[in-house]
């Protein structure tokens, strides 16, 4: 009986789960600060922890009470806790709202979940929608339920994955959302999984980037960020002022935001040219804090009533760009050098051709890319096929066995019979996918037009070995956009099936059917939007465009779809470099929305409309003066830029089992 | 959802159906009376938007395309939620394709709005000699569900225009009264028409969110929505329930407050 529905349960998870599979998260050692009349003793472990997740209490999304939810084992039990977070003097949640506040003390206990047994609890129902969060609905055997748990940093999934270790759960006949839950008893289940155990997890450093990113801004942080703007600007009389008035009354004076702003400017101001700074610190940053200032989100109410929506449309005034300062007073993006040429290769490369210096290449890709003729050679280091210290002699070698070792994959689909076929529908259908797409991917190229083209063919034998290389992720529409160019570069069906393999090493997650790898860079596209335009942000706020679709397309398939070929061509190795940041794509999504800002926010653009103008924007972009606009963007926001982008996010590579995917850290309020 | 002002209607339509279909090919057609050989294949979505001339009326369709790979299934609620109209569509010469769009049917049934005009249709008429699906069983299956089925090619444009046109025809009527009115109005509207939770309300209430119209518009609008209520009420044309829900809200709404 259990036999099919835990296979079941499995394939649902399919490909990150197959990843993921018998890691289980958990970590050793209890947590200290583990309370709440949790029967603390020696041997609780908590199995599973996540912050930011969720409950609304009433039906408007604004209002939510945010905490930390933990499965803990104790024993052969197992406990489900839900701990609000204390109020932040601020005001404001993670995702920049003062919502929070309009909470009483008596709600946040109201909803606390104290530890409950998983033996009371009889089904746990997931949604995941994708407009809005995924959440659950937890349901005890008494027919009590607790109210939509909202994980608003993800985690949904690891939840279910952790309970399947600890307690019998199966799938509901009914619902395939339902889940079963049944206490763990059976001792011959128990050992199985205590065999399962997982390898010594480290927590990494204590606290990861992504908690920095995703916490509630605390009292702390706010401090610290005083603190690091005040020692940039110890002489200003009028900040100092203000940083006294902000540490005896956190409350609400300054929104975390503005004072995020100040650091970034003074950071940026620091590196760069201070003395600019120093010298206009009179006129120009007093206007620039007054700007801010009144581009502080407390004076964009969260719920504008649709008059307040109306006097803002009606006035027609968009509001201005808080980097324009920096856009005026410092350099402005490096100008586009022409792209890398042979000789200069030639340059690079010691007696027996390994690269001398490494970051020196990307620094200089970086800003002009490669000449055609040099991109078959220098697109493997770039995509990580080749190691950069690798000698000539080497790689050719390399070359002939990645060449025979992909003639094996290869030939294990084209051993299949069309008899064998006929029972092999999962062959059948995949093999449908792909020849439905090569067949319609960019034949508008001399390379891949006319018909019957061979280079057609090609593009279906590479994809469809690379399904049975990588065969939980099998083919997802999009692929054939990212091997086009790749096989139009390499011109070779090896070389290009294992650059093709080194890229998908890192978009390989864009595909998940979860669309995980998908949401964590949208979300940190939004992060990154509040950091670097923040009237953009609030507009896309209050316009619901908050979950970033309309940036689907550029995102999944790295702005294939928005330039021509040789465009494309030169974006994939200026962002393959990792120059500045392994997501430098996302710094080109806040450049190209920061420069139609004026025409988003001044037509009031909603969802529909904002998507349709961004899938028109194809063809039509500049792409020299985007990459220009998005290093600067990507300088000037520096760490907190970085910050906002939980680690693991696509390109990343997926984080390695052993730092933890499920750390549990002490409490940080 | 459907909206109307001065003999004005706009209208969500979203267009599902498997991989290579011919869901943008056909948008195309209805759009910009163009056929690509190769047409795309859609990632995430893409919106059009064209208007019809239905009696005396017009209506804006807000046509959403999505990506038909089953990867990207998750996607689609985004894009069917609070939608007027929905075109299944399947490939005639592929029975694959064909079981997917029972699939969406049944879909659309469980989670969709379920006063949504349903179409279903059977593209690339054209490929009679590669059919895989006859018009009968379509048909038939059409039937049994409550969904207008005709078959279309994109690429001879059969059919296209007519398709797009018979369903701007079905819109229903009562749907063309959410048109301004306030989201919170609305989400106790689903509640209690629906009869869901308030949380699974929120989902249905976020396309009206977008909704921008002044409190002045909305009363208008709301005044014309039950002058057309009792017009219908008094030709029987709705049911006894809906109707009675619909003029308490309706009282409610225009009653002259603030
Ligand atoms: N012969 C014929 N071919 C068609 C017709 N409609 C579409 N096609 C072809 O079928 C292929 C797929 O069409 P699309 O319109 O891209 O299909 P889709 O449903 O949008 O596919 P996805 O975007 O991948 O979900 C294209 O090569 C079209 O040229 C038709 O009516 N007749
Ligand atoms: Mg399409």
């Amino acid at each position: 009986m259990h036999e099919p529905e835990f296979h079941d349960l499995s394939d649902d998870s399919d490909y990150a789960a197959s990843q993921q599979q018998g890691l289980g998260g958990s970590v050793f050692g209890s947590d200290p600060g583990m309370t709440s009349g949790f029967n603390e003793r020696e041997g609780s472990e908590v199995v599973y922890s996540k912050d930011n997740v969720t409950i609304h209490p009433t039906q408007y999304g604004s209002e939510r009470i945010s905490g930390r939810l933990r499965l803990v084992k104790q024993g052969p039990s197992l406990f489900m806790t839900w701990v609000p977070y204390k109020p932040s003097p601020d005001g404001a949640d993670f995702l920049g709202n003062n919502s929070n506040s309009a909470l009483s003390e008596k709600d946040r206990n109201l909803y606390t979940i104290t530890p409950v047994p998983l033996s009371d609890v009889r089904s746990v129902r997931r949604h995941t929608p994708t407009l809005g969060w995924q959440y659950m609905i937890v349901v005890l055997s008494s027919g009590l339920a607790f109210p939509p748990l909202y994980f608003y940093s993800g985690g949904l999934r690891e939840f279910l994955a952790t309970l399947k270790q600890h307690v019998h759960i199966v799938r509901s006949a009914d619902d395939a959302n339902v889940f079963l839950v049944n206490d763990f008893q059976d001792p011959l289940q128990r050992s199985l999984s205590s065999l399962e155990l997982p390898r010594a997890l480290s927590v990494v450093n204590g606290v990861s980037s992504k908690d920095l990113a995703s916490s509630v801004p605390s009292f702390e942080n706010s401090e610290r960020l005083n603190g690091r703007t005040y020692y940039v600007n110890p002489n200003t009389s009028e900040y100092s002022r203000r940083h006294k008035h902000k540490s005896h009354d956190p409350a609400r004076d300054i929104s975390l935001q503005v004072l995020e702003k100040f650091s970034l400017v003074t950071k940026f101001a620091r590196d760069t040219t201070s003395h600019i700074f120093r010298e206009s610190q009179s006129n120009s940053f007093d206007s620039y804090e007054r700007k801010q200032q009144k581009q502080s989100p407390e004076l964009i109410p969260a719920i504008s009533t649709p008059s307040e929506e109306q006097s803002h449309s009606n006035d027609g005034v968009v509001e201005p760009d808080p980097l324009e300062f920096d856009k005026i007073n410092l350099v402005w993006g490096n100008p586009r050098q022409p792209p890398l040429s042979s000789d200069e290769w030639a340059a690079l490369l010691d007696s027996e051709g390994r690269i001398m210096d490494s970051n020196a290449l990307r620094k200089r890709i970086f800003y002009g890319g490669v000449e055609f003729n040099l991109r078959k050679e220098v697109w493997k280091f770039l995509l990580g096929y080749h190691a950069y210290e690798s000698t000539d002699a080497e790689r050719e070698y390399l070359a002939s066995i990645k060449k025979s070792e992909y003639e094996t994959i290869k030939s294990q689909w084209q051993s299949i019979s069309p008899a064998q076929a006929k029972r092999f529908t999962k062959f059948r259908e995949r093999k449908g996918l792909i020849e439905k797409d090569v067949v319609r991917t960019d034949r508008s190229i001399s390379y891949f037009d006319g018909d019957d083209n061979p280079k057609v063919a090609l593009l279906h034998d590479i994809l469809l070995t690379y399904s049975f290389y990588n065969f939980d992720l099998g083919y997802c529409q999009g692929m054939s956009d990212l091997l086009s160019p790749i096989l139009f570069v390499m011109e070779d069906e090896s070389e290009a099936f294992w650059c093709f393999v080194s890229l998908m090493e890192r978009l390989g997650p864009n595909f998940n059917r979860d669309q995980n790898g998908m949401h964590s860079q949208l979300f940190a596209l939004s992060k990154l939007v509040e950091l670097l335009d923040a009237p953009l942000h609030n507009y896309l706020r209050q316009a619901d465009c908050l979950n970033y679709f309309f940036c689907f397309r550029w995102i999944l398939i790295q702005f294939k779809r928005e330039f021509e070929y040789e465009k494309i061509m030169r974006l994939w190795e200026v962002l393959w470099t990792h120059y500045l940041s392994e997501h430098f794509h996302l710094y080109i999504c806040v450049a190209i929305l920061k420069k139609y800002r004026k025409k988003i926010m001044g037509e009031q653009m909603d969802f529909d409309t904002l998507l349709k103008f961004i899938n028109e924007l194809s063809g039509r972009i500049d792409l020299d003066g985007i990459i220009r606009d998005a290093e600067a963007l990507c300088i000037c926001a520096g760490e907190n830029g970085a910050a906002c982008i939980p680690p693991g996010t696509p390109p990343s590579m997926p984080i390695e089992t052993d730092t933890g995917l499920y750390s549990s850290q002490p409490e940080d309020l | 959802m459907a909206t109307i002002g001065n003999n004005h209607l706009n209208a969500k339509l979203v267009l599902l159906g498997d991989m290579g279909a011919g869901k943008s090919s056909l948008v195309l057609r209805f759009v910009k009376g163009q056929f690509l050989e190769f047409q795309e294949s859609t990632i995430g979505a893409a919106f059009f938007s064209q208007t019809l001339a239905v009696n005396d009326a017009t209506v804006k369709l807000e046509i959403w395309d999505t990506a038909g790979q089953e990867r990207y299934h998750s996607l689609a609620p985004m894009y069917y939620r609070g939608a007027a109209a929905a075109i299944i569509v399947y490939d005639i010469t592929n029975m694959d394709s064909f079981e997917r769009a029972k699939k969406w049917v049944l879909e659309l049934q469980k989670q969709g709005n379920p006063n949504m005009v349903t179409a279903l249709a059977g593209n690339k008429a054209d490929l009679e000699d590669k059919r895989k699906v006859t018009a009968e069983e379509a048909g038939a299956y059409a039937d049994e569900n409550g969904l207008f089925f005709m078959e279309t090619s994109a690429k001879t444009a059969a059919n296209v225009n007519d398709i797009f046109y018979e369903i701007a025809k079905r819109l229903p009527h009562f749907s063309m009264l959410f048109l301004g009115c306030p989201p919170n109005t609305l989400l106790l509207y689903i509640i209690n028409t629906m009869q869901v939770k308030e949380y699974e309300a929120i989902e249905w209430e976020l396309p009206f969110r977008s909704l921008k119209q002044d409190k002045g518009q909305v009363r208008i609008n709301l005044c014309r929505a039950e002058a057309e209520i009792n017009a219908l009420s008094k030709e029987n044309k709705l049911l006894d329930d809906e109707n009675k829900m619909l003029l308490r809200w309706l009282e409610r709404e225009t009653a002259p407050s603030d």
